[in-house]
């Protein structure tokens, strides 16, 4: 066990718990599947139970079920106007299922979805399928004016619009690998600390004492980690509602 | 004769005068809460939010995913075509490209490709600026 | 003793996980992830647009609307209570002007009252005074005239007693007369 401590990859781990195969395709549903059922019903649950009141007046937790749901709407009417709000379904699952996700992988021996690129690729996939369909479907062939800049000579023209689609094309990537990225860094990060504490404090009572610096910085990060995980969904949010924003409005 | 109700002796009309002055100071009272809460409604509808976090990831990202992008577009273009190592190259330096550009935008330094075309049209939204990342450790 | 763990551990991981690659980047668990994400989110998607969020955002809007409808009625109170309270004033004002009317009518009236008073008094006084004059004036005449006569008589009488003789009582009236123009 301690060996599992120390292994600060072990936790990315998938394993299966239901094997279950379709042609050639391996789908069993593993941890990963099972975490993100557990994000699903935590966040349903909270959501519904914390409403249950309806009060006028709200509870804690009413108040926080509440704050989600304007803190999004807000953004998005900030990114994408009035007519973003045709989105904010799609918008807030997307928030309240990553932030859920980072949260229940905040707690130990908890599986991180989100640490996973082609979790955070599909979601990202999601948002950009969604502008360039939507956008297609609303403005037709205008959508394609949003890479063709103006103001540039007529030779550049081509590779310009060359580089902007490139630009359009990275955008879930980079969406994904932010994401992603911070996921798996911060848990990678905090769990090398709390191997430090573990190895050291193994080490007799000087190891106690030297367990003390690697044990306040594993408090910090956890306390930054937990930062993170939101304002990674928060970032993820925003690009979303910015994106949507180039499918509503792509200019003339 | 003429008795004003203000002047008279304390006792009956006096403890009317005080009756009214604080009915004026709760008018005051209410009027004030009245209007900041008008003022705070009004504050909340068009609240600016601004992060002060700017982060490496968030660079990085953006210049890694415009690399990997050009790369795999020369790379699926040189695999249909033939034409290896040529596409790949051209749209590794497209990548690049695309990567100092999305860097630049996500910076604020180059305004967006739609923001840039819709200067003509007025504005009715205001873009949230796009610092959000990794807090400063 | 742990080193031994963590060799059988990697062991076991290196058997069961594809030869150890990074998990993240482990193309064969991408069909199972996709699928199951696309399963879950998409059940998610459908419980927070059919019920979280209508559910939410009724709450939200009651609300609104319970709090602009409480400010409008604030706002009605204070609007009442200050024109109740201008109105007060304003009868205020008037009452007290009514006063003042009433006050200065009741005194020009009292005055008015005094002065026709006095006046009858002062002159009931003077025709009284005036009568009281000339009978003054009836009487001191009388009187004038009888103090003639009375001394008329006297010296009569005197000049009788004295000389023994009666005189003459135009005599003595021309004296007495003589005496009392000197």
């Amino acid at each position: 066990m301690a060996a599992d401590k120390v292994d600060p990859i072990h936790q990315f781990h998938i394993t299966k718990i239901l094997p279950i195969n379709v042609g050639h395709y391996d789908v069993s549903f593993t941890n990963s599947s099972l975490f993100m059922a557990m994000t699903v019903i935590a966040a349903t649950a909270f959501l519904i139970l914390a409403t249950s009141g309806r009060s006028m007046v709200p509870n804690r937790w009413q108040l926080v079920a509440e704050m989600s749901y304007s803190f999004v709407a807000n953004t998005l009417r900030d990114a994408a106007g009035k007519a973003g709000m045709k989105f904010f379904p799609m918008v807030f699952s997307l928030f309240m299922f990553v932030l859920v996700a980072n949260l229940l992988g905040m707690i130990p021996y908890f599986f991180t979805i989100t640490s996973h690129i082609i979790v955070t690729f599909c979601l990202a996939m999601l948002v950009i399928s969604t502008v360039v369909i939507y956008g297609i479907w609303k403005h037709g062939f205008h959508f394609f004016g949003l890479f063709v800049p103006s103001g540039v000579p007529a030779a550049l023209v081509p590779l310009v619009t060359m580089i902007e689609v490139i630009s359009f094309l990275s955008r879930p990537i980079s969406l994904s690998v932010r994401l992603f990225a911070n996921m798996l860094a911060g848990h990678i990060t905090l769990k090398v600390f709390a191997g430090f504490v573990v190895t050291l404090s193994a080490a007799g009572v000087a190891g106690m004492a030297g367990a003390v610096l690697p044990l306040a910085m594993a408090v910090a990060l956890t306390a930054l980690e937990f930062l993170v995980a939101f304002l990674q969904a928060y970032v993820f949010t925003v690009l979303t509602c910015m994106y949507l924003n180039d499918a509503i409005h792509p200019g003339h | 004769m003429v008795e004003r109700p203000t002047d008279a002796s304390p006792g009956g009309p006096g403890s009317s005068k005080d009756d009214e002055e604080e009915l004026a100071r709760r008018l005051e009272r209410l009027g004030e809460s009245l209007e900041t809460r008008r003022a705070a409604e009004e504050a909340e509808n068009r609240k600016g939010r601004s992060s002060g976090f700017a982060q490496a990831t968030k660079v990085a990202s953006e210049f890694v995913a415009g690399v990997i992008v050009g790369a795999g577009i020369g790379w699926g273009i040189d695999k249909a075509a033939g034409t290896s190592p040529w596409a790949l190259i051209v749209f590794l330096l497209l990548g690049f490209a695309a990567g100092v550009l999305n860097v630049l935008r996500s910076e604020g330094v180059v305004a967006d490709a739609g923001a840039r075309l819709r200067e003509a049209e007025p504005k009715e939204t205001r873009r949230p600026d796009r610092d959000g990342d990794r807090p400063a450790p | 003793m742990a080193s031994n763990v963590n060799t059988t551990a990697e062991v076991h991981h290196g058997g069961a996980e594809h030869g150890g690659a990074f998990p993240p980047f482990d193309s064969s668990t991408f069909a199972s992830q996709i699928l199951w994400l696309a399963i879950t989110f998409g059940l998610f998607y459908v419980l927070m647009s059919k019920v979280v969020l209508p559910r939410i955002g009724g709450i939200l809007e009651a609300r609104h609307d319970k709090i602009a409808k409480d400010l409008e009625e604030a706002n009605r109170l204070k609007a009442d209570s200050e024109a109740a309270g201008a109105a007060y004033e304003k009868s205020l004002a008037e009452a007290r002007k009514k006063a003042q009317a009433i006050a200065s009518e009741t005194r020009s009236v009292l005055n008015a009252a005094l002065d026709a008073k006095r006046h009858e008094a002062e002159s009931s006084l003077s025709t009284k005074i005036a009568a009281a004059e000339t009978a003054i004036a009836g009487i001191k005449a009388k009187a004038l005239a009888e103090v003639d006569g009375i001394a008329i008589e006297t010296a009569e009488t005197l000049v009788s007693t004295l000389a023994g003789e009666s005189v003459g009582r135009d005599e003595v009236a021309a004296a007495v007369a003589a005496v009392t123009a000197k």
